[in-house]
């Protein structure tokens, strides 16, 4: 299962326009709840979870939680040749991770809380040549099988496909569990397993900025949000909040 | 050096305004307040000084010194600072430039108390009339001719030294106390001379002291109002009087701004209001003086919002906003509001107990968010340093406690992981917010959490750390903030989800339960259970109040809200008798309004199903009361056994690990207390 400690502080460095990914990070609710999902799919169904991430080395302690959760392992990748990944990149990398690992069903929330590209599930099918079954609200494997509940802008719709797999699942679709103190404990004594892109196969490949295809021409903090109008209610503030949001197209 | 920058997000607040001769560099303007950190002959403190300096670092456009008294005979209190005496001015000079040396602006305000007084007043007070101010046991002298002149002649000398001492301007108090207000109003006033009968006359006096002032004053320093608009009393003046007073003092041609006030000491939860006042509920006053005058305005009352301040300055209704409370909380305020950090100001809640309950007693000024204040030197934020050596510190329960040693050992750089057996962290404070008009208390946990999640505090919720297991986290500090729970008999049904967390110490004679049979009963509901949600049988419900503050006043008004027929007991000469004074006054009005019955000197002696045995401390009789639930408010038990359990663990370990336990676990108090034993046991780790 792949999850993306998002940084605690999100600022974009200035040089590089990219967002700064040295302070400590932190796995979002996306990504709690799709862990929650895997091990109830383990629960059922037997095996391991394994939490995979792309990530610096300094983020690697955001999986613990998932460790104290209850995934049995955690297998970052890691290294500077990383640094400035795209989506073509990364889903090449955690491609040759999945690989390695041998995985049945590679599950993923839907975006991630920094990028939110809600493409990655996607571009990882294609690359591993596997079904994608994605926006899903329930999840069941059973002989073999992984079928779901799909949320779309169009209803409801059951789907289902053989395994191996790639499930997206659609935002927050189930409570994390908590750990209890002695989890939390064992999952701190958990190594994280630290892999390179060379020790993937990927040595001398086009990894980080040079093999993106997506370039960052300009980025700029966000424009101060300015004073805030305050409406005091004479009985028509109501008018005024339906028209400040008519004007801006938001209803 | 202290600059702020403009804040983008609040242009008019962070704009400089002109005031006559002196540019003040933004809207903010710390309040003048009794903060009693003058010594006991009125002398300014290395204290005061520390305290006012903060508020400037933290980025203050305006501080107002004071008050200061003009006279021997207008000193309310001993420690209220004595402006008229030589001996002060090489102590204000001192904070003067320490104020300036952040770039902000000093005035100082004068006020004669008159008929007022705190503790230790001085021998007789002074009146217009002879009469007590009405909340007064003492009588007052009326003034003659001389005594006037003499008033008038401390309110010259008073500004002779402020000049000295490097003010930068000088506010005479007409305001909520003193002897102007009093010459002013037509209540206190009664006099067929000169000095009253006529609403010219009652000005007379006041204005005599102005011109006095301004005579004194340096061609450029600014002279200011503090002007009482609305007295709020029934026998008092009201707005449309505190704005001619106004009118009559701006056509005198000599004063430069109003700062703006209200209440007296018949009515001093309005001067201060407490939580139970909407925030910004005193605008309208502002707005009304902001109409009719031409000179820069500022507001006053319970504004603690930058959106709110910015609002009022950009709609005209005042042109500077005064915080006192606001800036006691978080001196830093206006630097983080100017620097895009609105999200890091710690609120005031507007509880009180910290500032006027203090300095009611003439103790020095105290603050229930910040730690710091009142006592800078020792405890500000900016003497905390990083530790040489990050150390692994494990912090147990997340109350109010457990958080401000987290925030404080994290920011000091220590790697610190806090367990909060609840899934939501606050403690106690969760509950508190749900008594009628405390939902601002839970602004304690809103800052502390925001900030131990900002400094990258390792946090688990929901899980319940044991002594067992604990030293395989290899820590260096382990604090245990476990809190209390209410000191009930184990057979009680609160064990069933809040398991007795004190047996280990009662068997160790560390804790006892209280004597009184029947608690153990089904009718006996703790606070934790009622403001938890608990269905309670019946309407009729006796709350015993055994501590005091707001666990059982609180509660009362929390069940009668929910339509309960409540009864409040205590063995105490009054029902809630530790709270502070705006809050005791307000509770009194609405227990009136709720119906609910307080019997003070009365003693729980037992309960049974559907009654409870109460004996009056005064007769002695005892007798049967029928309730259906019986709420017992007494002390609540620490915690204990995972410290004592820990203890034991390390003693037989080899491992060198040091054991702390503060807040609740160590004994139950209040959030006050128990932020500034955490931060002080943060700074030391």
């Amino acid at each position: 299962m792949c999850v993306k400690p998002v940084p605690m502080a999100l600022a974009l460095d200035a040089d590089s326009g990219r967002l700064d990914r040295s302070g400590g990070s932190l796995l979002t609710g996306v990504d709690e709840s799709a862990v929650e999902s895997a091990l109830r799919v383990r629960d059922e169904c037997g095996g391991e979870v394994v939490v995979l991430a792309m990530v610096p080395e300094a983020a690697a302690e955001a999986l613990r939680p998932a460790l104290a959760m209850g995934a049995d392992r955690a297998v970052v990748v890691t290294g500077a040749a990383l640094e400035g990944a795209d989506l073509l990149v990364t889903s090449e990398v955690l491609a040759a991770a999945v690989r390695r690992l041998e995985a049945d069903l590679v599950i993923l929330g839907a975006s991630s809380g920094d990028g939110a590209g809600a493409l990655l599930w996607s571009a990882l099918g294609e690359r591993l040549g596997l079904p994608v079954l994605s926006r899903a609200v329930e999840v069941t494997v059973a002989g073999g099988r992984l079928s779901a509940t799909r949320q779309t802008e169009t209803g409801v719709h059951a789907a289902e496909t053989s395994l191996p797999a790639v499930l997206a699942l659609s935002g927050e679709v189930c409570l994390p569990r908590y750990p209890t103190f002695r989890d939390v404990i064992a999952a701190k004594k958990k190594t994280v397993e630290v892999l390179t892109p060379e020790s993937l196969g990927l040595a001398g490949a086009d990894l980080g900025t040079s093999g993106s295809r997506t370039r960052v021409l300009a980025a700029a903090p966000a424009p101060a949000r300015g004073p805030a109008e305050l409406v005091e209610d004479d009985g028509h503030a109501h008018e005024r909040v339906v028209d400040f949001l008519v004007e801006r197209r938001l209803v | 050096m202290g600059e702020t920058t403009t804040g983008p997000d609040f242009p008019t607040l962070f704009s400089p305004l002109r005031i006559r001769g002196v540019e003040v560099r933004n809207r903010v303007v710390f309040q003048p307040h009794f903060n009693a950190l003058g010594d006991v002959h009125g002398m300014p403190t290395e204290d005061l000084t520390a305290y006012l300096e903060e508020r400037a670092w933290g980025g203050a456009g305006l501080i107002v010194d004071g008050s200061m008294a003009t006279m021997p005979e207008g000193q309310m209190s001993r420690k209220y600072l004595a402006a008229w005496d030589p001996r002060a001015v090489p102590l204000n000079r001192r904070t003067t430039d320490a104020v300036h040396a952040h770039g902000a602006t000093i005035f100082a305000q004068l006020n004669h108390g008159g008929h007022t007084s705190l503790e230790h007043p001085p021998p007789v007070l002074w009146a217009p009339t002879q009469m007590p101010e009405p909340s007064s046991p003492h009588t007052t002298r009326a003034m003659d001719r001389g005594d006037m002149v003499r008033a008038i002649e401390g309110f010259a000398v008073s500004t002779r030294n402020l000049v000295a001492a490097g003010y930068d301007g000088v506010e005479i108090k007409i305001a909520h106390d003193g002897l102007l207000r009093s010459f002013a109003s037509p209540f206190f006033n009664r006099r067929t001379d000169a000095y009253g009968g006529s609403f010219e006359n009652r000005m007379r006096f006041p204005l005599e002291c102005v011109a006095a002032v301004r005579e004194n004053l340096p061609e450029d320093l600014p002279l200011g109002i503090r002007i009482c608009l609305h007295e709020y009393t029934p026998f008092g003046y009201e707005l449309d009087y505190g704005l001619r007073m106004a009118e009559h003092l701006e056509a005198s041609g000599l004063v430069d701004y109003f700062n703006c006030d209200a209440g007296s000491f018949s009515s001093f939860w309005m001067e201060i209001p407490p939580a139970a006042v909407a925030q910004g509920y005193f605008r309208p006053l502002n707005q009304a003086l902001k109409k009719q005058s031409d000179l820069p305005i500022v507001a006053f009352g319970r504004i603690k919002d930058g959106g709110l301040a910015e609002h009022m300055l950009a709609t005209g209704e005042a042109d500077l906003v005064g915080m006192a409370r606001q800036l006691i909380a978080d001196p830093e305020t206006p630097r983080k509001l100017a620097e895009g950090r609105a999200v890091e100001v710690r609120a005031c809640i507007g509880c009180n107990d910290g500032c006027l309950h203090a300095v009611a007693q003439e103790k020095p000024i105290r603050c229930v968010q910040n730690p710091a204040a009142g006592q800078e030197l020792l405890w500000s934020e900016r003497l905390l340093v990083r530790a040489a050596e990050p150390r692994t510190v494990v912090v147990i329960g997340g109350g109010p406690a457990g958080l401000k040693v987290a925030e404080i050992a994290a920011r000091r750089g220590h790697r610190v992981t806090l367990f909060e057996r609840s899934e939501h962290l606050g403690g106690q404070l969760r509950l508190a917010a749900r008594q009628p008009h405390h939902e601002e208390v839970a602004e304690v946990t809103h800052y502390l959490e925001a900030a131990v999640r900002r400094l990258g505090v390792e946090l688990w919720t929901g899980v319940e750390a044991t002594a067992d297991d604990l030293l395989e986290l290899e820590p260096d500090v382990v604090v245990v903030a476990t809190g209390s729970q209410p000191n009930l008999p184990p057979e009680h049904r609160q064990s069933h989800t809040d398991p007795d967390a004190g047996a280990l110490a009662r068997a160790r004679g560390l804790q006892v339960l209280p004597e009184v049979p029947g608690l153990e009963l089904g009718c006996v509901y703790s606070v934790d259970e009622v403001l938890g949600g608990a269905e309670l049988p019946g309407d009729r419900v006796l709350v015993v109040d055994g501590q005091g503050h707001w666990e059982a006043a609180g509660t009362a008004e929390f069940l009668a809200d929910a339509g309960k027929q409540v009864t409040v007991i205590s063995s105490r000469p009054v029902v809630a008798g530790e709270l502070e004074g705006t809050n005791i006054a307000m509770f009194l009005q609405r227990v009136a309004a709720k119906g609910i019955a307080l019997r003070p000197l009365t003693t729980l002696l037992r309960i049974e199903p559907g009654r409870a045995r109460v004996v009056d401390g005064v007769t002695g009789v005892e007798q049967w009361l029928d309730v259906d639930v019986v709420v017992p408010v007494h002390s609540r038990r620490s915690r204990e056994d995972l410290y004592h359990r820990l203890c034991d663990l390390v003693a037989e370990s080899d491992r060198e690990v040091r054991v702390e336990r503060i807040g609740d676990a160590s004994a139950a108090r209040l959030i006050q207390t128990v932020l500034l034993e955490a931060h002080q046991v943060a700074v030391t780790v």
